[in-house]
């Protein structure tokens, strides 16, 4: 097909007909007959032996249905396979504030409330671990270990360490270098939309539930295994999600306790969160302290990056491991630097744990690098545009640490940015508290190897097309408000040359669709949209052969394009879509047709199955390069970014406003840039959040949320949102759907910095401690002045 | 008791202390959302008398006799309001659990500014959360949808 | 998060409801305005009563006139109200937000109950600490030591009115009375004004000046939703550069507004140098405590800087 008629056209979302009429249905709008509410009785230590529980009053008050305990269903899970650390219900241990520790079902959330009060918990109260610093220690005398299943000591959870090159040396020869220490709070996903679970058990012993979940692949693995059955005996509805971000992301402890009680009373079980709970629950950004440093010679070519990175992990792994080495190994682009150091270590504590947040692992570091590439330009008397731009990766690089850079729009990025802000002119010239900042980023389409290191595909799409002359698209894909099942309908529109009233795509349902890991590490587009698109081959395969057959000529000349059927070689020929379908199918039933996605082997010189079986301690070579944890960061391409930002900063109060912001992405190819630019406008907005008023605050030094709700917890209003300009830019990465890479975590990262770096323009400061609070403003005014 | 909702008449045996946000959706009107349950961001907002309000914070009891608006009372799928089909031609909504909210809001602001600004819109709607658009995309429906009316 | 139950009742007149109040006052009883402050505090269970008396029935509450406000009308509904002194529509905006806004009430908002991180907070959240004297605690979590509550005062309308010199008017068990608003709020957290048991907020009202000059300024985090961090509320008489009047209050830095005097500038001019001095003795008046958002001493310190900005805005200054 040559030119395009439905990707690459903004495209309104093929759901949103339903959401902007309230007819769509989240998982709390759900009702099924005789369903109870559950709740969760949770821990009000950090730290603590449980020593009883007494349950009979709770069991016997009327309208209760169901009691559960940790004891109940001790199957231990988590999101990655190697970290199995939550159970439904703690264990003989509370390891956080707000860890559940039973949980009721009754008739109404009065009685069950009333329920959660009758139940009597004997604890013994252990020694807290809060801080990293003090996580890093050696257990003092009587301080029992918070997670004694993991092997690392103490209260670590992880190190990692990875080197290339002579960094040593490198600083040595540097012209300018320059390091900083830098500190960020933990962040939240906050979705408008609570965690909502329903839990249903049928009478043949199967186990549906319905969840507001990012990954129903992975909670559907976790159900099983927690309840061991087989996988096929676990079903997992994923009704509208009201956004993730990261945070629906992992199988959750409600979601395993709605199973249980609906297990034990025999009725579906309702779950909703309080926002409360979503805040103790967390699975948020790490709280990290960053120490960096960063050389360039003369000409500001940089020469060596030097990364150690401490973050607290809270209670559980989650994706932690995987934290830890994103922290170091996605800081090696969008730039050549030929030496790096890397140390990141992950820290249990007793706090709320932490997880995955839109764009995971990366945020904090990419924050620390750009702010210091800046002091470079700064030092060496450099534009810092121009520095950036001189040591941007060229598009077919490898980076030192073995990622494999394709496509790469970066330059183009920059120099959009820097043209539509006015930076040439304007940069330096402003009046005093007024300045333009800038930042860039670098993000993964989805990892390449998967988190269960198995032989299985990332991504499935079925077709199914049939003499109504409908497309149906099945995947588990999860359409969580990112626009993912209108990509696939685009994809598949235009992959079979219809309109896209045709196609009905199906992705909330694990018995009819096939499986998809699911919406996290920004891969969806990817991966789904590569398995839909070769999906549609298969079909139009079929569709030709049919008009080949009617028409008498040779299946090879038929192209599909506006709902028709056409021979090339003599258009004159041409059949409409539906008598091609009717033909193709008569003697056979309705036309299937799949695809998959598998990422590529990014190390060519292994075979496949030993990459994947292959474990990185006892092998040491797994993609990419064969370096411990070489495989982290890998990804089938990358997106690059460049914001600026313009910044208000009142000297006097220090209130930092952000009135526009510039941002260039490197989408590869934008197949519906309606939903790109809203990713990245989305992106602005949270990570501003980040930058200047987010913060997960805790109380004198306690494991105790301060500001567990949306009052306390600041995110930004309409009134304080900056007017952003979008600039798509378009690489054609040559393995993406359509040429299409990332567009939904990576345009998160420029922001932090180019607001950062922006401060400084305007007042000349340096703001290396997150979020960027007046107070905090003003008191680095005043070292200055 | 009985309230108006959308113009008809439904009748509702109460607790004292039920919240207009819980009958709402015990009666099957679940496009009204909970999101917060403390007045803090908007999705529960329906108009009473022409008013955007918080449903999580008004006694059922003290919207009886008064005409209450929901979502679903803006427009069908088969029978878009113009601002419902902005929203969703423009990319105003994503996840959509902010959108009842902020179409409550907007087309609530829209009949007492017909002409409004940027800045009028973003302080109209600054009640409402969204924390996936990062409101630009709200704004100009509701900036659209004013154009739209202006014309007719 | 579910109320409690408790029984509503909805008289339609005042003495009705004064009436009601006094029936099951031992029992306990609140009224409702707009529920905006009452309602999310029941739900996280503080100071919930079995009986709620809704005043919004009553007709004559919801009057407005030019100086003389009915407790429950609407901020929303004031907005649209002409002539309204400028100072209070710059409070009345900077109020939580819009969708507060159509239903919370100016009586609401001056009888506000006051903030606190160990107070405003679930029950759950609570159990983890122990309560504190303002949840009939055995002690102050902000200043262990203290034997009162130091919660703070968060209502944007109460230092502008305080500084316009409104009167309010209440009937109650005893009948009616009138008090300045500049005597009714007591050095306390928890019992904070000078409100008797079943006493009802009906009007509020000012001496209509159409000479004076009016004027908020409020410290917040972000631009929607965030109870004030710091608020000045200023009248002003500037008769030819001459101060004919100036009242300044304070809010939010403490569990009341705090008044700046300013006596002794009457009949100056508002000179540069006065409104330093002006800005000094503010500063030096307030003792912020650590139970809201933002540090104490980056509050206390925004003091000068923001009583200098509003009055020179208020002088003409641009
Ligand atoms: C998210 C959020 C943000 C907020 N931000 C702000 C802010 O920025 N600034 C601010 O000032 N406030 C803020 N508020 C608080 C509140 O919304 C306002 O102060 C509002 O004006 C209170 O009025 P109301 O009518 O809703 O009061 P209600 O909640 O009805 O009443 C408050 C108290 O006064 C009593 N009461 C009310 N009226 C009478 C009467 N006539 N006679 C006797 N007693 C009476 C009630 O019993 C209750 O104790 C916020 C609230 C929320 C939920
Ligand atoms: S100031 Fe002290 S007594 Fe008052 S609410 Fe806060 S902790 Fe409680
Ligand atoms: S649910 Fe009502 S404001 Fe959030
Ligand atoms: S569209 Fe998701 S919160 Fe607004």
């Amino acid at each position: 097909m040559t030119s395009k008629e439905i990707v690459g056209k903004s495209t309104p979302l093929v759901d949103g007909a339903e959401k902007v009429t309230g007819e769509a249905v989240y998982t709390d709008d759900i009702t099924l007959p005789g369903l109870l509410v559950g709740r969760i009785l949770r821990s009000p230590h950090e730290h603590a032996q449980i020593e009883s529980i007494r349950v009979v009053d709770a069991s016997n008050l009327l309208g209760v249905h169901a009691v559960a305990v940790g004891a109940d269903a001790p199957i231990r899970f988590g999101v990655l396979p190697m970290t199995k650390d939550e159970t439904a219900l703690a264990v003989d241990k509370v390891v956080y504030l707000g860890d559940g520790i039973a949980a009721v079902a009754a008739d109404t959330e009065a009685i069950a409330l009333e329920a959660l009060s009758l139940i009597k918990v004997k604890t013994k109260v252990l020694p807290p671990v809060l801080r990293m610093d003090e996580a890093l220690k050696p257990l003092k005398d009587g301080v029992e270990k918070i997670q004694p299943m993991h092997s690392y000591p103490g209260s670590r959870f992880k190190e990692v360490k990875q080197s290339f090159g002579d960094v040593e040396e490198a600083f040595r020869d540097a012209r300018s270098s320059v390091k900083g220490s830098f500190r960020f709070q933990g962040v939240t996903h906050a979705p408008t939309e609570p965690h909502a679970t329903i839990a249903h058990w049928s009478a043949q012993g199967r186990l549906t539930v319905w969840s507001a979940t990012q990954v129903p692949h992975y909670l559907q693995r976790s159900l099983a295994e927690v309840f061991e059955l087989p996988m096929h005996k676990v079903r997992v509805i994923r009704p509208y999600v009201g956004g993730g971000f990261g945070g629906k992301s992992d199988p959750f402890p409600h979601e395993m306790v709605a199973a249980l009680l609906a297990k034990k009373s025999g009725r579906p079980v309702k779950i909703l969160f309080d926002r409360e709970e979503l805040f103790i629950t967390n699975h948020g950004r790490h709280p990290t302290k960053t120490e960096m440093a960063l050389s360039a010679d003369a000409l500001g070519n940089l020469t060596a990056l030097q990364i150690d990175a401490l973050i607290d992990g809270g209670a559980w792994g989650s994706f932690g491991v995987i934290t830890s080495y994103y922290n170091g190994a996605l800081s090696m682009g969008p730039y050549k630097i030929p030496s790096f150091d890397y140390r990141g270590r992950r820290v249990t504590t007793n706090k709320p744990p932490s997880g995955a947040m839109r764009g995971h692992g990366a945020v904090n570091s990419r924050y620390a690098l750009e702010t210091l590439l800046d002091e470079i330009a700064e030092d060496l008397g450099m534009d810092p545009c121009a520095i950036r731009l001189q040591n941007a990766w060229q598009p077919h690089s490898l980076t030192p640490n073995g990622l494999r850079i394709t496509s790469c729009g970066i330059r183009e990025c920059i120099e959009v940015v820097r043209e539509a802000s006015g930076w040439d002119e304007r940069r330096g010239n402003l009046p005093f508290g007024k300045g333009l900042g800038i930042g860039c980023g670098f993000y993964i389409s989805g990892s390449a190897l998967p988190i269960h290191w198995e032989r299985m595909p990332q991504s499935t799409v079925h077709l199914k097309v049939d003499f109504d002359g409908g497309v149906t698209v099945h995947s588990l894909a999860a359409e969580i408000g990112q626009g993912s099942d209108t990509v696939l309908a685009q994809c598949v529109a235009e992959g079979l040359g219809v309109g896209l009233n045709r196609i009905r795509v199906y992705t909330k349902n694990s018995d009819t669709s096939p499986i998809d890991l699911g919406s996290y590490s920004s891969r969806v587009t990817f991966m789904a949209g590569n398995a839909a698109i070769r999906a549609a081959e298969k079909v139009a395969q079929q569709i030709v052969a049919g008009a080949a057959r009617l028409t008498g000529q040779p299946a090879s000349g038929f192209v599909l394009e506006g709902e028709e059927v056409i021979y090339a070689p003599n258009p004159t020929i041409r059949l409409s879509f539906v008598d091609a379908v009717r033909e193709a199918l008569f003697d056979s039933g309705a036309l299937h047709g799949k695809g998959h996605y598998q990422a590529p082997n990014l190390n060519p010189d292994l075979p496949r199955v030993e990459i994947l079986r292959g474990k990185e301690s006892e092998k040491g070579a797994v993609m990419g390069g064969t370096h411990k944890g070489a495989a982290a960061g890998l990804s089938p391409s990358y997106s690059m970014s460049a914001y600026i930002a313009e910044v208000d900063v009142d000297p006097e109060t220090g209130i930092v406003k952000v009135p526009k912001v510039w941002a260039a992405h490197d989408c590869g190819f934008a197949i519906n840039p309606i939903a790109v630019e809203g990713q990245i406008e989305g992106c602005v907005h949270m990570g501003m959040g980040q930058a200047l008023t987010e913060s997960f605050d805790y109380n004198r030094g306690s494991g105790r949320i301060e500001n567990a709700n949306l009052l306390d917890y600041k995110i930004i209003p309409s009134t304080d949102a900056p007017e952003v300009e979008v600039f798509l830019v378009e690489s054609n990465d040559p393995e993406g759907p359509y040429g299409a890479k990332e567009a939904g975590e990576g345009p998160l990262l420029p922001i932090l910095p180019a607001i950062g770096n922006g401060i400084h323009d305007a007042v000349g400061i340096r703001m290396r401690h997150l979020p960027i609070t007046p107070d905090k403003v003003l008191a680095a005014l005043d070292k200055k002045r | 008791m009985t309230l108006s909702i959308n113009g008809a008449q439904k009748t509702v045996a109460l607790a004292p202390h039920a919240l207009l946000l819980d009958t709402l959706r015990s009666l099957g009107l679940t496009g009204t959302k909970r999101g917060c349950d403390m007045g803090t961001c908007g999705c529960c907002a329906v108009q009473v008398d022409g008013l955007p309000v918080l449903s999580c914070l008004l006694l059922t009891k003290e919207a009886a006799g008064k005409e209450i608006s929901t979502i679903e009372g803006l427009g069908t799928p088969n029978n878009l309001a113009p601002l419902q089909r902005l929203f969703w031609e423009v990319g105003g909504s994503q996840c959509g659990f902010c959108t009842p909210g902020f179409l409550i809001t907007a087309d609530a602001f829209l009949r007492s500014n017909p002409d409004p600004t940027d800045q009028e819109i973003r302080e109209a709607i600054s009640g409402n959360l969204c924390r996936c658009t990062g409101y630009t995309k709200i704004i100009k429906a509701i900036r659209l949808s004013a154009k739209e009316r202006a014309k007719e | 998060m579910i109320l409690p139950p408790f029984l509503l009742h909805r008289p339609t007149t005042v003495d009705e409801a004064v009436d009601l109040a006094a029936l099951h006052q031992e029992e306990g009883v609140s009224f409702l305005a707009g529920g905006t402050d009452l309602l999310p505090n029941w739900k996280n269970r503080l100071n919930n009563q079995p009986h709620l008396i809704s005043l919004q029935s009553i007709p004559s509450l919801h009057d407005v006139e030019s100086g003389k406000i009915g407790a429950l009308a609407t901020l929303h509904s004031l907005l649209g109200f002409s002539p309204l002194p400028q100072g209070l529509r710059e409070a009345i905006e900077v109020v939580a937000s819009p969708l507060i806004r159509t239903t919370a009430t100016i009586g609401g908002n001056l009888l506000l109950d006051t903030r606190c991180h160990f107070f405003n907070q679930s029950p759950f959240w609570r159990a983890t600490v122990g309560s504190c004297l303002k949840a009939e605690g055995p002690v102050c979590r902000v200043v262990p030591g203290a034997n009162s509550c130091v919660a703070t005062f968060s209502s944007d309308l109460a230092p502008l009115l305080m500084a316009m010199d409104a009167t309010l008017s209440f009937v109650g068990p005893q009948g009616e009375r009138s008090l300045p608003l500049r005597t009714f709020y007591q050095q306390d957290g928890i019992r904070r004004m000078v409100l008797k048991p079943g006493e009802i907020l009906t009007t509020i009202s000012w001496h209509d000046d159409p000479t004076l000059l009016t004027g908020y300024a409020k410290l917040r985090i972000r631009e929607a939703w965030d109870f004030p961090l710091l608020g000045v509320g200023c009248a002003m008489g500037l008769c030819e550069g001459y101060l004919s009047n100036l009242s300044l209050f304070l809010g939010a830095v403490d569990s009341i507004p705090i008044e700046v005097p300013t006596e002794s500038f009457l009949g100056e001019p508002l000179t540069d140098e006065a409104i330093e001095v002006i800005a000094k003795s503010a500063y030096a008046r307030v003792k912020p405590m650590k139970n809201v958002g933002l540090t104490p001493s980056y509050r206390k310190r925004m003091v000068p800087v923001f009583v200098r900005r509003l009055l020179m805005r208020l002088r003409g200054d641009h």
